[in-house]
């Protein structure tokens, strides 16, 4: 028999299904490594996620906080509107938080007597204003009397006006090149030119704000605003649409209502500082007088059956606040009760915001760390698995196997984990930083909880895994595919 | 000069070989081979000239470091010379790309290690079909003749089995059936008997005889075991790096007393 003759040719690339094949047995024949590598993905990723997680519900309770706050507090802005002429800063930043069209700044021009082209003037220099002006009040102490020297608030573009302060600015902004300024050079220069015409419209807003504000106290006589507004007779409303304030029926609706429940707060707040009540309190808490705060009394004016004693107790003593029944009062506490929760919601994610998808800057960089922990632990793993495979890789390649093949057996392989280490983590990391924000928010965290952004994130995690775990296993398969045949020689 | 001296001693068996019309399928070149660590030069070959003919069937002996690894790394495609050529089939391996060397350890050379090399979780039928897979055979051909491969080493019924679940002398059965999975004109087997009791020994000796009598492969096996004797066609002796001797089995059965040391 003769054999056949040597011809040598190319050797035919592997199907994709059988490398995967391939691969799959590998993972199983190592489970026990393989779960560990899958634990140290999960376990960076999920601190990612966390991380991230956490930032979107602030970020997203933040935002909801916010509007609800601003909402639940327009009759207290209205008041002090209505009673304070305003300064210089106030309009400026009344202006750049309100656009064409809006009853804000259709008051701002009627008060002004500005024209429609001096309002868009005016409103780009007031938006420049309000950033500078926020940029200067974010600074530390020291940094802002370098800048500022004494200057508060709009004073400093007054100051900035001489050469000799422009200059001496300059100079310290110059040392304090390094910061995230919001204006260019130039934006700034521009503006302190323009800076007379805009404070002069400025003080004509202020100036017709404070004749439309004698014109409603002349409405309201001796009454305090808040007081005044929460009689919700239309002849007030009208006064002060008449002074030139916008305001329409809705709103006017709106502010009655919560100018109402403000007064009844006071009174209940100011009958309980009165000695007799605050004992009668006390007793039925089983407390001393001076341990019970205005909290705890919120809290227990909460129940049904404290609040009709209270009432009783302040008809009795006749008190101001003497016609609140029972169940004004539980609505008053119930509406305090959810005020405390914003506001807490707002303290807690008021850092929130800043740096990449809500993630702060120190976050950012332990999320980096825990990254580069996790890479390193992938490469190592693999790292191992080739060592382990050194005769069986070697043999693969006696046997015909091209180093293309072999590069991707490991580099799939390190993937597969990624994927299931990148969903485990994606999935843990998102159930506690969910679980973290209910447990310390209440209800309202998952109500916020913006879940398709959570979802995507998940999804985000799995390539970051995958990727990470790609990265990771370069070396180890480039290592791999350049074995050389002859170790399947080789007797340990 | 030692080159010439082995070309001399080369020459009986050559010109036998030769006559009886066959083909020279390894032929190696003043191969030399040097490993350089931390500047420590290590010669494992010195100078080597070997001509090894189609079907037959050739064992080398040498005591380790002698250069006998480093030889069979040569003539099988795994290791590449400092100078000197080896020629398979008449072909210049140095000349190959990283693709077409796979080519040739996937299809002309089949590899036979004294460790089996088996892989671990794979059946034996699998590991029998890899080589296969790698050479582009529909998986259905590759498990026909998988099982066919497995029947002549007498495997057929534990096709299912595991390297872990058989014994010392079944894994290297498969490692036999694995080596012919793409019918190679070489089968290079590195001491197969060493980790192997005499009997079963014996046995892989006998599987080795027959596909070298029956199917007309080529083997080269390196080995201590004086069983081989018995059934090669030749032998050669490697010693310092250098080709010591070549010789018929029927010259060496007469002077195994003076060859002392290398065989007993």
């Amino acid at each position: 028999m003769t054999t056949r003759p040597i011809d040598i040719r190319d050797q035919p690339k592997l199907g994709l299904a059988r490398t995967f094949e391939l691969m799959l047995h590998g993972i199983r024949y190592r489970l026990f490594r393989s779960l560990v590598t899958v634990v140290v993905v999960a376990v960076a990723i999920a601190f990612m996620m966390n991380v991230v997680g956490e930032g979107l519900i602030k970020g997203a309770l933040a935002r909801r906080a916010a509007r609800d706050i601003a909402e639940l507090r327009q009759a207290a802005v209205w008041a002090s509107r209505l009673a304070m002429a305003g300064t210089v800063e106030q309009t400026l930043r009344d202006l750049g938080a309100s656009q064409p069209g809006d009853p804000m700044w259709e008051e701002i021009q009627a008060q002004g007597g500005l024209t429609a082209d001096e309002m868009r003037r005016f409103h780009e220099q007031a938006l420049i204003a309000v950033r500078w002006l926020d940029f200067v009040a974010g600074l530390d102490y020291a940094r802002q009397r370098r800048l500022a020297h004494t200057a508060a608030g709009t004073e400093l573009f007054d100051r900035l006006q001489t050469a000799e302060e422009q200059a001496r600015y300059q100079r310290e902004r110059d040392a304090l090149r390094s910061l995230r300024w919001p204006l260019k050079e130039e934006e700034e220069q521009a503006f302190v030119r323009d800076w007379q015409q805009t404070k002069q419209w400025a003080l004509r807003v202020c100036e017709g704000r404070s004749r439309a504000v004698a014109a409603v106290a002349a409405a309201r006589g001796d009454q305090a605003v808040i007081e005044r507004l929460g009689e919700n007779n239309g002849e007030f409303v009208r006064a002060i649409v008449a002074a030139g304030f916008r305001m329409d029926p809705a709103t006017a609706k709106v502010v009655a209502e919560q100018a109402r429940r403000s007064v009844a707060t006071r009174m209940i707040e100011e009958s309980f500082s009165v000695a007799e009540m605050r004992r009668a309190v006390a007793r039925r808490l089983n407390m001393l007088p001076a341990q019970v705060s205005s909290e705890r009394l919120w809290r227990m004016l909460g129940d049904a059956a404290s609040a009709d004693w209270y009432a009783g107790l302040l008809r009795e003593l006749k008190l101001p606040g003497a016609n609140l029944t029972a169940a004004d009062i539980v609505g008053l506490a119930e509406h305090k009760r959810r005020e405390r929760q914003l506001e807490r919601i707002w303290v807690m994610s008021a850092g929130m915001g800043g740096g990449f998808m809500g993630v702060g800057e120190r976050m950012g960089w332990l999320v980096l760390v825990s990254l580069v922990v996790c890479v390193v632990g992938i490469a190592n793993a693999m790292l191992m698995s080739v060592t382990e495979r050194f005769r069986e890789i070697a043999t693969l390649k006696c046997l015909g196997a091209l180093d293309g093949f072999i590069m991707l057996v490991f580099v799939l392989e390190a993937c597969m984990l990624g994927v299931v280490g990148g969903f485990i983590g994606g999935a843990v990391g998102a159930v506690i930083a969910v679980g973290r924000m209910w447990s310390s928010l209440g209800w309202p965290a998952l109500v916020a909880t913006p879940w398709a952004a959570l979802a995507l994130a998940v999804a985000a995690s799995v390539v970051v895994g995958v990727g990470l775990a790609a990265l990771a296993s370069l070396y180890p398969s480039w290592k791999a595919a350049r074995l050389a045949p002859m170790e399947a020689m080789r007797i340990e | 000069m030692q080159s010439l001296m082995n070309a001399q001693q080369i020459e009986p068996a050559a010109a036998e070989t030769a006559r009886a019309g066959r083909r020279v399928i390894i032929r190696t070149l003043a191969l030399k081979k040097q490993y350089v660590r931390k500047n420590v030069v290590t010669e494992a070959l010195r100078g080597v000239d070997s001509e090894i003919y189609t079907g037959e069937f050739i064992s080398v002996m040498g005591p380790s470091g002698s250069g006998k690894s480093t030889y069979f790394n040569m003539i099988g495609g795994l290791d590449s010379p400092s100078s000197g050529r080896v020629f398979i089939d008449e072909v210049d391996v140095a000349q190959l790309t990283a693709v077409e060397i796979a080519f040739l350890r996937c299809r002309k050379i089949g590899y036979i290690f004294q460790t089996y090399n088996l892989i671990q979780y794979q059946t034996a039928l699998e590991n029998v079909t890899t080589p296969m897979a790698f050479a582009g055979v529909e998986p259905d051909e590759a498990r026909r003749r998988g099982m066919d491969l497995l029947e002549i080493v007498g495997l057929k019924d534990r096709w299912h089995h595991r390297p872990i679940e058989m014994s010392g002398g079944q894994q290297q059965r498969v490692a036999i059936a694995r080596a012919m999975a793409n019918q190679p004109s070489i089968l290079l087997c590195d001491e197969p008997t060493a980790n192997l009791d005499l009997h079963t020994g014996r046995e892989i000796l006998e599987i080795l005889r027959e596909l070298n009598s029956k199917r007309g492969v080529t083997i080269i096996c390196a080995t201590h075991d004086h069983r081989m004797l018995d059934i090669c066609d030749r032998l050669m002796w490697i010693r310092d790096g250098r080709i010591e001797r070549v010789a018929r089995r029927d010259e060496v059965h007469i002077e195994v007393g003076a060859i002392g040391g290398v065989t007993a």
